[in-house]
């Protein structure tokens, strides 16, 4: 032991250069794991302020009664402290004074606090009516300060689907505004400014208003879509929230879910949605209550014919806008699909007869959002029905409460009263006489009934169709409890979800900035480890003699060992310990980073140091091992060498077959360097990905070093070295040379015998440099290391530049990342009109639908179900992904840079269209899936749709850096599927026409963003679009860049090391040099020459690999490379290394004198 | 006349000693073999004393180290009373150098973060720990080469000569059987060479150890009753000094 105090003691100074390396490497590698603790804490600490109180939510699709949530009230458990009743919608805001617009608000209003309960936030909250309260991020958006009159768009809320042929889809129809003072601009991070039920890190823009204005805008008097749940502390949020969906089941009204139930005609009741088509949940619902009752129900299904002609008459009589009805049956008996029963007023109408055939047309939606005839669209013999019954004109036959009601149209006065949706062609002229007494008569009762299936088929769309399900009136009252009791509120998307629970376990498993970190750090820790390695090693190799006395004076080769090892580890130790104050300064340094120089990357200011004992252990414990490794290599030869050439101070065990050994180390050198040309090779022809190259580019890079490590070896490996190149052995035999392969480079002759010993590097022009070349072979493992270490830090530098993306697409290639779509269109309410048409641009309320703009361009409207953004712009892990529908037309065309596909397909679009079993396919981001989502082609992604049902979104294939890197694809057929009521289109992609200049683009997404400014939308261009995403990626490349900048620093550094270490040694050569006359700056550039030597063979070395490596990814894809920037670090690091040396060298050696000779 | 020596007397195996058998050293070139060592062969009693003297090259060191156990032969044998340290582990070979062979330097090889004191204690740490009945044999070795009142010096505070004596009472810290001398009193001044080779001497018959030195010094190998020269890697005996009894035998 004390021999273990004196070393460390008496060897100081080497030590603390040990334990120095050794504390960076801890800093850096814990530092990196304190990183991801730190984004962690600050996303939950987010979190915590962007929901403030409120632990448990249910926000739904659907509105509901606001006393719903004081009926929970009642029914509370201990745990709960508030239950607010609350609206959220997205809409867009624009500033009166300054007519500055943005889209993407959230506008949300709360009710005030019941008696008892806290409120949500202090203050004046909620505000008071015609005054809102909006964050900083709004406020800044539409440049809004207290006082400003503010105008809010938002959807309205429509009793009929959008997508059902009759609903009212004009801007007027569809949108309603709110003008509002703001009373308050909340910029300190809290629930008003960051609440976001979505949460992502990045602050959202946020309104909130008064409830009673919301409800009056939106038309949803005393209705609500979201209850807030502050619960009291110590309550288990999940246990909770189940507490509160079984409480919601017990608490929930038929008018909670939209529902009403009153008698129609003399012996039946029926029951009707509040949104016309009763949601089939519902009607599942129903029936199962009428089985539970043995009760016999009928459900109904109506709708607007545009016309119904007798097609066996040669007569031809047409009857014009007949409401009809499917139903499940009628009191004459059940219809078959094509059979039809008429009343007697129609028959008479068309003077037909039971057993005649009759056809129909009616309005259909297609997915486009276009009303076309049904005729146009369905095959001729669908439309074809014969008549079965005629129905007397009572009861069923005549019975105008069968419809629901329909705005304009079921409401109105006459049917030249008719007030249609606009799309919806009604000509007037077609109305008789018989028509208008008709409707004085038995209003809008059917005429016409359909096989209820036949009908669902015929018009029902994804939201089912059923109008009302009539159940006997007696039986009323038995049949709604029984319907209450199996309605389930979460079958209807109404679940209270433990949100703050969920938001913090998002902030836990989100982009893993831990392994980001180690990732990018990666060089610096293998820098910082080889530094401990390199310096270890020279302090054990600079104490040869003194470990040959130990072992001549009968110390074991393990117990030398031992000493070597402990004597490390405690440095190690130290080091660590050091270092973990290292790692805190580093980890705080990286945040302030991420606040500001690399903030694209997070997009907020809210990140903060944390520091978590457990992973200051782990970092340690980590360091320690990568010290005990190199600590490990640097003390293995303890033993192995015979203590006599270890007083000789040589490290070199007799015998050793260096030539042999050598030569293995060549020629493994040569066949990595092959095979990285051979992976290079196939990445450029496509074979595999272009970021294969970079494999590639490693592989030849550690072949380049196997080589060097063979030529660098000495010849002669058994005799000691001393003062090597001069020849002047202080032992026997003293000869060192490089072997054969270095022999043309440093111009060696190659005759055998003693002759050439130390003679002929002296020979020809600059003996110097060449003397100091060859000594670089000395030490191979030196060498060798101080290359790799320059070499990887140039190679990282190099392809991080290259992954670098600047590149801008050509906009009308359809294999480029943005499709061949010059603009893409983003709207919070959507669009329910085709911009494709002058009608549906007309149904959108475009001023100028025939304005020349239009002309030529091609317009793709998707379907957008709004979850949470899955780009790298959100660093939390989404739980409910944005989706968009992708329409046939757009599977077809295909397009996009495809990556990889579940099976190999011509266009991996149509993969959408593959039925997957229980599994609905989609298409994402390649970078999306593995970095964010954390998945890969083929695997499964759980979600719940919008009817409440739990599915499986399969990956069936990627695209590469495309525009949809914060959305999921699927199929528009499946989507309508999975999200019936979200009607109208939330993205537009537009094509301009062939050879369109910038210009014309921009003046387009002007028009655009203007004429539709009130569905809240933004126009980009999809150039714009990458240039966001590339941006963040840029962002995390520029991080790592400076990291792998100060790894090839402390590469640099190493390298200073070992020469510094090298002069020490070699200070008696320098001395021998010194007496024969060599001037002082002869020694420093004799030994620098040895350093340059190095450093150049590194970083050729590096940047070849590296640019061969990227050859297929520039070759492939819009990258770019900075090449002035790039050289200039090259150089840069060039010059640092030659002037550190240079100091180094002058410090520590270059002061020698012949008198120094007689010292050693 | 000199002469030889390749062969031992079969008899002084039995009460002990040293035997050198046909001791062989080569290096590997990238041409012909270095040979270092030719064929060395001789034997000395328990207590025998030799001077070995030669040009440099000629091999001496190499055949010190051999026989010190601290480099390998490429072939022949040694053995010490009866032991032949070559066919042991690298455990058993350690132990053996530790116990069996004391090794004076020409360069000294003091540890220079240790006292004087340490540095002899340093030879007893290769056995096991070092007890105060170690510490008092090491202040007692120091009194015995007069290096009484420098026990706590560092080399670094030394003289030349005192430096080598600490060596020599480090060699013989673990009792020795075997003491070999590498040009012990090549870096010193005649007269502190001469003292540093009669305190040798004494230590070394107070040991009762064989004692092999390797010298260009006349005079310190005038102090030895065998003499033997070393020319080109062959061994060859010299006149016997008669300052002692001659007890070394070879051929």
């Amino acid at each position: 032991m004390f021999l273990l105090l004196r070393n460390l003691r008496y060897f100081r100074g080497v030590n603390i250069a040990v334990v120095i390396g050794m504390a960076v490497a801890t800093a850096v590698l814990t530092g990196a794991l304190m990183v991801g603790d730190s984004v962690r804490g600050s996303l939950a600490d987010l979190a915590r302020q962007r929901l403030g109180a409120v632990d448990v939510a249910m926000i739904s699709t659907r509105f509901f009664d606001q006393g719903l949530a004081a009926r929970l009230r009642e029914g509370q458990g201990p745990g709960v402290a508030a239950i607010t009743p609350a609206i959220l919608i997205r809409g867009g805001a624009a500033n009166e004074q300054s007519n500055l617009r943005t889209a993407d608000v959230q506008i949300a209003a709360v009710a005030a606090p019941a008696k008892g309960e806290q409120p949500l936030a202090t203050g004046d909250f909620p505000p008071v009516r015609g005054t809102c309260v909006i964050n900083g991020e709004l406020a800044d958006a539409i440049g809004a300060n207290v006082g400003a009159s503010v105008l809010l768009s938002v959807p309205t809320q429509s009793d009929l689907p959008r997508d059902s042929a009759l609903s009212r889809r004009s801007r007027s129809d569809t949108l309603a505004t709110l003008r509002v003072t703001v009373a308050r601009v909340e910029r300190q991070n809290g629930f008003l400014s960051l609440f976001d039920p979505n949460g992502s890190q990045r602050a959202r823009r946020n309104a909130w208003v008064n409830l009673a204005d919301l409800h009056e805008m939106i038309d949803q008097e005393q209705r609500v879509n979201a209850i807030f749940v502050q619960l009291k502390s110590g309550t288990d949020d999940r246990s909770a929230a189940s507490t509160l969906n079984d409480q919601l089941t017990q608490a929930a009204r038929l008018e909670d879910y939209g529902l009403d139930i009153h008698p129609v005609g003399d012996n039946e009741a029926s029951v009707f949605a509040r949104e016309t088509y009763i949601a089939p949940p519902i009607v599942d619902a129903a029936l199962r209550a009428a089985q539970a009752l043995h009760l016999h129900v009928r459900s109904v299904s109506v709708n607007l014919l545009n016309s119904v002609a007798s097609a066996s008459s040669s007569d031809l009589k047409t009857i014009h806008y007949a409401v009809a009805s499917g139903i499940d049956q009628l009191d004459q008996g059940q219809l078959k699909a094509d059979e039809i029963a008429i009343n007697q007023w129609t028959a008479d109408q068309l003077t037909a007869k039971v057993g005649d055939t009759l056809s129909i047309d009616f309005y259909l939606r297609q997915p486009d959002g276009n009303l076309t005839d049904a005729s146009k669209v369905l095959p001729p013999a669908s439309l074809k029905f014969t008549i079965k019954f005629i129905l007397p004109m009572e009861g069923l036959g005549a019975d105008p409460k069968l419809p629901p009601n329909y705005k304009g149209l079921t409401d109105a006065a006459s049917v030249a009263d008719w007030n249609p949706p606009e799309g919806l062609n009604i000509d007037k002229k077609l109305v008789t006489k018989a028509d208008e007494d008709y409707w004085q008569k038995y209003r809008a009762a059917p005429k016409i009934f359909f096989n209820l299936d036949t009908a669902k088929k015929l018009w029902g769309g994804a939201y089912g169709g059923i109008t009302g399900v009539r159940v006997p009136a007696a039986d009323a009252q038995r049949f709604s409890d029984e319907l209450l009791r199996q309605l389930k509120p979460q079958s209807l998307g109404m679940i209270f979800h433990p949100i703050k629970a969920e938001q913090l376990a998002a902030a836990n498993g989100g982009t893993d900035f831990s392994e980001f970190f180690v990732m990018f750090s990666f060089f610096l820790i293998v820098a910082a480890a080889l530094l401990v390695a390199m310096l270890f090693r020279l302090n054990v190799e600079q104490r040869a003699r003194q470990l040959g006395l130990l072992g001549a004076l009968g110390f074991a080769p393990a117990k030398l060992r031992r000493l070597s090892l402990a004597e490390g580890m405690i440095l190690a130790l130290i080091g660590g310990v050091i270092g973990l104050a290292g790692a805190i300064g580093y980890t705080w340094l990286i945040m302030a980073g991420l606040r500001t120089w690399w903030i694209g990357a997070v997009g907020t200011t809210a990140m903060r140091l944390y520091v978590l004992p457990l992973t200051l252990a782990y970092g340690l414990v980590g360091s320690l091992i990568v010290a005990l490794i190199a600590i490990l290599w640097a003390v293995w030869r303890v033993g192995k060498t015979s203590p006599a050439r270890l007083l000789a101070g040589s490290w070199e065990s007799a015998g050793a077959t260096g030539r042999r050994r050598g030569s293995i180390w060549r020629w493994a050198g040569i066949a990595l360097v092959l095979l990285g040309i051979v992976i290079v090779v196939i990445a450029v022809t496509g074979r595999i990905s272009a970021e294969g190259g970079f494999g590639g580019g490693v592989a030849m890079l550690i072949g380049i070093l196997f080589w060097l490590g063979g030529s660098l070896r000495p010849r002669r490996p058994g005799l000691s070295p001393s003062l090597g190149a001069l020849g002047e052995g202080r032992g026997e035999g003293s000869v060192e040379r490089p072997s054969r392969a270095l022999a043309p480079t440093l111009a060696l002759p190659r005759s055998t015998g003693g002759g050439d010993r130390g003679a002929s590097p002296l020979v020809g022009t600059g003996p110097l440099l060449r003397l100091g070349i060859r000594n670089a072979s000395r030490h191979t493992a030196r060498g060798v290391l101080a290359v790799g270490l320059i070499g990887f830090a140039a190679f990282t530098l190099i392809t991080v530049a290259a992954m670098r993306q600047n590149g801008v697409p050509d906009p009308d290639r359809r294999d480029s990342e943005t499709g061949g779509y010059r603009l893409m269109l983003t709207a919070d309410i959507p669009l329910l009109g085709d911009l494709n048409s002058v009608e549906g641009r007309r149904i959108l309320g475009v001023r100028q639908p025939q304005a020349p703009a239009f002309n030529g361009v091609q317009f793709t409207s998707l379907r957008m179900w709004a979850g949470q953004d899955v780009s790298c712009l959100n660093l939390t892990r989404p739980n409910s992904p944005t989706i968009l529908g992708i329409p046939q037309q757009m599977i077809q065309r295909g397009g996009f840079p495809q990556g990889s596909a579940i099976t190999p397909a011509a266009n991996p679009w149509t993969l959408l269209e593959y039925d997957q079993g229980d599994s609905i396919p989609v298409m994402a981001d390649a970078d999306t899936l593995e970095y964010v989502l954390k998945l890969s082609v083929g695997d499964d992604l759980p979600i719940t749709d919008q009817l409440g049902i739990k599915r499986k979104l399969k990956i069936a294939s990627t695209l590469s850096k495309s525009i949809f890197q914060g959305q999921l694809l699927m199929s528009d057929a499946n989507f309508r599927r999975l999200f019936p009521a979200q009607n109208g289109f939330g993205m537009v992609l537009v094509e301009t026409p062939k050879g369109a200049t910038p210009e014309s683009s921009r003046d387009l997404a002007r028009l655009l963003a203007s004429e539709l400014d009130d569905y809240s939308v933004s126009v980009d261009t999809t150039a714009d679009r990458l240039k966001a995403y590339q941006n963040v990626q840029n962002t995390y490349l520029s991080t790592f860049q400076t990291l792998g900048a100060l790894g090839l620093m402390l590469g640099t550094l190493g390298l200073a090391v070992v020469l510094v270490r090298t002069v020490i040694e070699r200070r008696a050569e320098l001395a021998l040099l010194a007496s024969m006359g060599f001037t002082s700056a002869a020694r420093v550039r004799l030994m620098l020459a040895e350093n340059a030597f190095l450093l150049v063979i590194g970083l050729v070395a590096g940047a070849g690999c590296a640019l061969i490596g990227i050859i297929p990814a520039v070759m492939t894809s819009s990258r770019s490379i900075n090449a002035p920037a790039l050289v200039g670090t090259l150089l840069a690091v060039l010059f640092i290394g030659l002037g550190a040396s240079s100091i180094a060298v002058r410090v520590s050696g270059a002061h020698v004198t012949p008198a120094d000779l007689r010292r050693e | 006349m000199t002469s030889a020596i390749t062969q031992p007397p079969a008899n002084d195996l039995n009460i002990g000693g040293l035997v050198v058998t046909d001791l062989h050293k080569e290096y590997p070139t990238p041409t012909d073999p270095l040979v270092v060592l030719r064929d060395v062969s001789f034997s000395l009693p328990a207590t025998g004393r030799l001077a070995i003297v030669g040009p440099s090259g000629s091999g001496k060191s190499t055949l010190l180290n051999i026989l010190g156990a601290i480099d390998l032969p490429t072939g022949g044998s040694v053995t010490l009373d009866g032991v032949n340290p070559f066919v042991l582990s690298s455990k058993e070979l350690a132990h053996y150098r530790a116990q069996k062979i004391g090794f004076v330097f020409q360069d000294h090889h003091l540890l220079p973060q240790c006292t004087a004191l340490e540095n002899v204690l340093v030879a007893r740490l290769a056995i096991g720990s070092a007890t105060a009945e170690h510490a008092k044999r090491a202040s007692g070795l120091l009194r015995d080469v007069g290096l009484e009142g420098r026990a706590s010096h560092l080399p670094a505070e030394l003289s030349g000569g005192e430096r080598q004596r600490v060596a020599i009472a480090r060699a013989l810290m673990n009792s020795p059987r075997l003491l070999l001398c590498d040009e012990p009193t090549g870096n010193l001044d005649t007269k502190t060479g001469h003292a540093v080779g009669e305190l040798l001497m004494r230590l070394a018959d107070q040991s009762a150890a064989v004692l092999i030195a390797v010298t260009h010094s006349p005079s310190f190998a005038a102090m030895f009753p065998m003499k033997m020269g070393m020319v080109d890697g062959k061994m060859e005996r010299s006149q016997e000094t008669g300052a002692r009894s001659q007890n070394a035998e070879g051929k």
